[in-house]
């Protein structure tokens, strides 16, 4: 292969990477995702921070039904919150020990942030509101707004990284003390 | 020329006192400051002890605050983010942020053993070790982890166990919010709407919804009172007298004089209150009196009428007089307002006189019994005797009588005094602590001598001495250190780095002061405040201990109301000497001036048996309401007594009879406590002295 081909499998490469983030818009996203009344998600969850010795890698279950979202670490019993139209979302189950030792700013704070995966991931309309939302290439960033809400929320900013066909591959949820990643293994969505 | 032409033309006359006082009311309610807060009047009252209450309440806590007993954790944020909407701003007396871990560390010392046992263990550890390990996975799990750094062995959590009132993580349920500015109705009804739609979650307790409700039922009070009194006022005026002229003088006399009362309250006062407006409005009755008195006095001579006229307008000076004697703030500005409505309607009718010279009022023959010296002095003596001899109501001021709550509001204060069950905030007061070396000393004295609420929690029973503390941390603090050395330890074993900071130990003791002032920002209440010359110990009494300031407004404001009740009892008694010793001269005989009594006499004992089976207690209201019917009962049995029970002025005392028992009634229909017993007393008083003064005359008196 010579020069020409080189530069011929260049282009086709930059060509193609921007064909696929064209493919990647808020409305393609908000076609797929607005509304759903399901989702199940398998992952794999890696975290770091700076209390944190070694990454600390564990097996996720989440699900979203009927507005309750469920979070579950592989052997550990799984924390629910509810959701009601109208108020802040409420804390129904948590692992032992959790709902009792976490000091009410964190659980608020704790609230918040799934809170965010959940409007995230049903596309929720009213998430310009509170939150700058950016498609970049194949992500969807998410950050709060400067003002009274950035100090509100957990986290400082969550980016969903998504498949040509608009499936969810992967969840990065950057805070003050850990940034983790979930990468995706099953993903099943119903609206 | 023109003197002469107003003095043909009523009209005319008419014309310049309307255009008069419509500019003095422009000058009266240009600016004018209305206040609707009753407890204001209070405290103006007695400017000393408010001085000092309200220095202890600022650095206190019910100084314009709200208090918030939070049931459901996830309302506290919908609350906290609401309150700049409404202009108020959580404060953070409470400690709604968590507990500085310093101030728990000092502490440890003074746990209960019991408590510190738990903590400084490999236990504890274990269990701390176990709830990160449940926590690290979730998002925003490793927070516990900032909170470990600083609070290692989580002290806070254990405040719970300790000081009452005190939620998971040593937050206190209780939350306290203050008012940013001055009140504004418009916000607090905004607030109180808002905390309305979430008291399922919570419960509320706040001087300014009781402000806010009581403004409304006062503006609601004057204008149902004011258009009561003055419909029944002319449909009676009407029926007795039939002439239109004497209506429109009583009504523009009243305007005229009412205006100029207004003005004259408040050039010397400054600010009127809307309890005082209320009671304006039955003025038209003190004025119906006075302008039916007046009426044909000149025609028939001043000779025969002067001794009555004078007694009647008299009395009721002296009445109003006594009351400007009063500490009480209120029954001042009623007293002025009442004295300068009454001189100014007086001058209003010497521009009348022509018209009242040829006033006529319907004649009514009744047919009065004859009473002989004897029997009117054994009547009243012995009306004073069942007085003394029947039980007497109980006599006390609460504050609850004094202001108006809805049933909701009641329901939400009493609802927020269960919730708090742990602390009777009613109890609280603040004592002055002249040694501070001596608190505990002191403390324990009282709480020996049963003066302090032993089944509530208080911070001094923990205390020790210093020598004992410093005893007790050369213990702990090694423990402390090797305790938090194990957690770390741990910590790294499941992969967590937990960053300690170096914190010293101060083994040093600290007095019973700083011991309370700790406490001040570790529990829900504070413990101590410094405010003038000493400090204060905060404490919940059982009994009175002497120079403790109640904390709470309601034992505050009580306590000022039922000294004042005392002592307007006092001047009411000394009015009442004052207006024997003024009548004897006007009518030269002791049988007339026990006649003129007894009505009177007739009423409080009419009066007393009623509050005795209606099971009321007498407070200030209806003492106030009691110097008002002694100015009335006068006044009827003056002008008969007087006038030998002329059938003439038979007439006109049945007129001005009806006219105040409908103003006065008109007060019966009133929301607000204050008016509708201040109606209800003057209503009962009047009629029944009314009735006695019609009925009883002096023996071959009546003229036929």
């Amino acid at each position: 292969m010579g020069h020409c081909s080189r530069i011929f499998f260049a282009v086709a490469v930059l060509l193609a990477a921007s064909a696929n983030a064209a493919a990647l818009s808020r409305e393609g996203l908000e076609k797929k995702y607005r509304g759903l009344k399901f989702f199940r998600a398998e992952a794999v969850q890696s975290k770091i921070s700076i209390y944190l010795i070694r990454p600390l890698v564990s097996q996720v279950s989440i699900q979203f039904k009927e507005d309750r979202l469920s979070w579950q670490v592989a052997g550990q019993e799984a924390l629910e919150i509810a959701f009601t139209k109208g108020q802040k979302p409420r804390l129904l189950k948590a692992p032992a020990g959790i709902a009792q030792s976490l000091p009410a700013a964190a659980e608020a704070k704790l609230l918040e942030t799934l809170s965010a995966v959940r409007d995230l991931m049903v596309m929720d309309p009213k998430l310009d509101e509170n939150f700058l939302v950016r498609v970049q290439g194949q992500e969807l960033h998410f950050a709060p707004k400067q003002g009274p809400k950035e100090r509100e929320v957990f986290f400082r900013e969550i980016v969903l990284t998504f498949a040509d066909d608009l499936s969810l591959v992967k969840m990065l949820i950057r805070s003050s003390e850990d940034e983790t990643t979930l990468s995706f293994t099953d993903l099943k969505i119903e609206k | 020329m023109i003197g002469e032409k107003l003095q043909s033309s009523w009209i005319w006359r008419c014309l310049i006192f309307i255009g008069i006082s419509l500019i003095l009311n422009f000058l009266v309610w240009r600016g004018v400051r209305i206040e609707e807060d009753v407890v204001a009047s209070i405290e103006k009252s007695k400017p000393a002890e408010t001085a000092l209450f309200q220095t202890i309440q600022k650095s206190g806590f019910f100084n314009n605050r709200v208090y918030l007993k939070i049931f459901d954790p996830n309302v506290k944020d919908i609350i906290r983010n609401g309150l700049a909407e409404f202009d108020y701003r959580e404060t953070a007396f409470a400690p709604n942020t968590p507990p500085d871990p310093a101030d728990l560390y000092r502490m440890l010392a003074f746990f209960p053993a019991v408590q510190r046992d738990k903590i400084l263990s490999s236990e504890r550890v274990a269990e701390l070790v176990a709830r990160v390990k449940a926590a690290m996975g979730l998002p925003g799990g490793l927070s516990l982890l900032k909170w470990l750094e600083l609070d290692p062995l989580m002290l806070a959590s254990e405040l719970k166990n300790i000081v009452p009132g005190i939620g998971a993580n040593g937050e206190s349920d209780v939350m306290m919010v203050e008012r940013n500015g001055a009140l504004s109705y418009e916000n607090v009804a905004a607030f109180y709407a808002f905390l309305k739609s979430h008291d399922k979650q919570l419960a509320f307790v706040g001087g300014d919804f009781f402000a806010l409700e009581n403004r409304s039922v006062v503006q609601r009070d004057i204008a149902v009172c004011t258009l009561l009194s003055l419909i029944l006022g002319a449909l009676f005026f009407r029926a007795c007298c039939r002439q239109w002229r004497v209506l429109g003088l009583l009504f523009l006399g009243t305007f005229f004089s009412s205006t100029l009362g207004l003005l004259l309250t408040r050039s010397l006062d400054g600010v009127l209150y809307g309890l005082v407006l209320a009671f304006a409005s039955t003025f038209l009755s003190f004025n119906n009196e006075t302008l039916v008195h007046l009426a044909g006095a000149e025609k028939n001579g001043w000779r025969r009428s002067l001794p009555g006229t004078a007694s009647a307008i008299g009395t009721t000076i002296i009445g109003f007089l006594v009351l400007l004697c009063s500490s009480s703030h209120m029954a001042r500005q009623m007293a002025i307002l009442a004295l300068g409505t009454l001189l100014s309607f007086i001058l209003f009718l010497l521009f009348f006189r022509r018209e009242l010279r040829e006033l006529e009022f319907k004649a009514i023959q009744l047919r009065p019994l004859a009473w002989r010296p004897w029997p009117t002095y054994a009547l009243c003596l012995l009306s004073l005797a069942a007085m003394v001899y029947l039980p007497k109501p109980a006599f006390r001021t609460d504050l609850e009588s004094f202001r108006y709550a809805s049933a909701y509001l009641e329901a939400q204060t009493e609802r927020f005094n269960s919730a708090l069950k742990n602390f009777n905030l009613q109890a609280m007061v603040a004592v002055p602590i002249k040694d501070p070396t001596q608190i505990e000393e002191e403390f324990a004295n009282w709480e020996k001598s049963g003066a302090i609420d032993s089944s509530i929690w208080h911070p001094l029973r923990l205390y020790i001495p210093p020598s004992e503390q410093e005893k007790i941390r050369k213990e702990i603090d090694p423990l402390v250190r090797e305790l938090q050395a194990e957690l770390q330890m741990k910590l790294a074993e499941i992969g967590v780095r937990l960053p300690l900071s170096q914190q010293t130990f101060s083994s040093e003791g600290f007095d019973a002061l700083t011991y309370l002032k700790l406490w001040s920002r570790l529990s829900p209440l504070p413990w101590t405040l410094h405010t003038g010359d000493f400090p204060y110990l905060l404490a919940f009494a059982s009994r009175p201990i002497p120079g403790a300031v109640p904390l709470h407004p309601k034992p505050f404001y009580e306590g000022i109301l039922n000294d004042l009740a005392q002592e307007i009892a006092y001047l009411f008694l000394l009015g009442l000497g004052l207006m024997l010793l003024y009548l004897l001269p006007w009518q030269r005989d002791l049988h007339k001036v026990a006649l003129i009594f007894m009505p009177l006499l007739m009423a409080c004992l009419v009066l007393q048996i009623f509050f005795i089976f209606s099971g009321r207690s007498i407070n200030i209201v209806h003492i106030m309401g009691a110097s008002l019917v002694i100015a009335v009962a006068l006044d009827y049995s003056s002008i008969l007594v007087s006038t030998q029970h002329d059938p003439e002025d038979q007439g006109k005392v049945v007129l001005t009879g009806t006219l105040t028992l409908s103003s006065f009634g008109s007060l019966i229909f009133a929301t607000h406590p204050v008016l509708r017993e201040l109606g209800l007393v003057v209503g009962i008083g009047t009629g029944v002295s009314w009735i006695f003064a019609l009925l009883c005359r002096r023996e071959g008196a009546q003229k036929a």
